[in-house]
């Protein structure tokens, strides 16, 4: 069961940091900020995913 | 009049900027950009969904293409690792089996191109679990099938972003694309 559940984590962090870095590389073309821009957008996406994942987390207690 | 001339010259030093950016990072094809106009970027934008990141590549974008090549098969593949596979939905409303989420989820699914058509046309034929080509139709009574469903749900979605990103840049260059597109030495205006 912990597995299962690491297993979705460990997928919401890849698949979320492959969709920031896509977005980032359409937009852009210098490399340097393709990666700022990938990691601006990941850490902002896994920051609301954690606190999407507190309230959820908070509300079912 | 002296205002459109004080921003036109604005925009060209912000070009010849990006230019020297760009140019220094070896991110802009030196070669002249091939016109991927009419049928031939039609053309383009068909083989980048078939074959995903491979619009860019014919047309000389080879870090775009190949970083796009790579993640979305990357993407797809770990999909089929985790036993999933692209099912044919219902269509009919009549139907108990009919669900919009599912007929959604194939046609984003089939952005990914050939590879998609490949496991579509896998678990039409594959009808036993054991036989030769079930790692690509998937497993859907697999627990982690569900899951594998997002991966090529995304690589999906990412193939038709970059196929719609080929559009923008090269088929009908729009301005924030025609300046990173230029060659080098190019005119801006």
């Amino acid at each position: 069961m912990t597995s299962l559940g690491l297993l979705h984590i460990g997928s919401l962090v890849y698949l979320s940091g492959v969709i920031c870095l896509v977005i980032s590389l359409n937009e852009n073309r210098d490399p340097l900020i393709i990666l700022r821009e990938t990691l601006r957008r990941w850490v902002k996406f896994l920051g609301l995913s954690l606190l999407i994942a507190v309230a959820v987390h908070l509300l079912s207690r | 009049m002296q205002v459109d001339k004080a921003a036109a010259a604005g925009l060209d030093r912000a070009t010849a900027l990006e230019g020297a950016m760009l140019s220094t990072t070896g991110m802009r094809s030196s070669t002249p950009a091939i016109a991927a106009q009419g049928p031939l970027g039609w053309l383009g934008l068909f083989i980048g969904w078939m074959i995903p990141g491979a619009g860019f590549l014919i047309w000389g974008r080879w870090v775009r293409g190949l970083t796009c090549f790579f993640l979305i098969h990357l993407t797809f593949g770990l999909g089929l690792v985790l036993h999933s596979g692209v099912a044919w939905p219902s269509w009919s409303f009549r139907s108990e089996e009919f669900n919009l989420i599912n007929n959604f989820t194939f046609i984003v699914q089939m952005g990914t191109g050939l590879p998609a058509l490949a496991s579509f046309l896998a678990s039409q034929w594959v009808q036993e679990p054991g036989a030769g080509l079930a790692w690509l139709a998937g497993a859907p009574k697999h627990p982690h099938y569900e899951l594998g469903s997002y991966f090529l749900i995304v690589a999906g979605a990412l193939n038709y972003f970059v196929v719609g990103n080929f559009y923008d840049r090269l088929v009908r260059p729009r301005p924030p694309f025609t300046a990173q597109e230029r060659p080098e030495g190019a005119p801006s205006a």
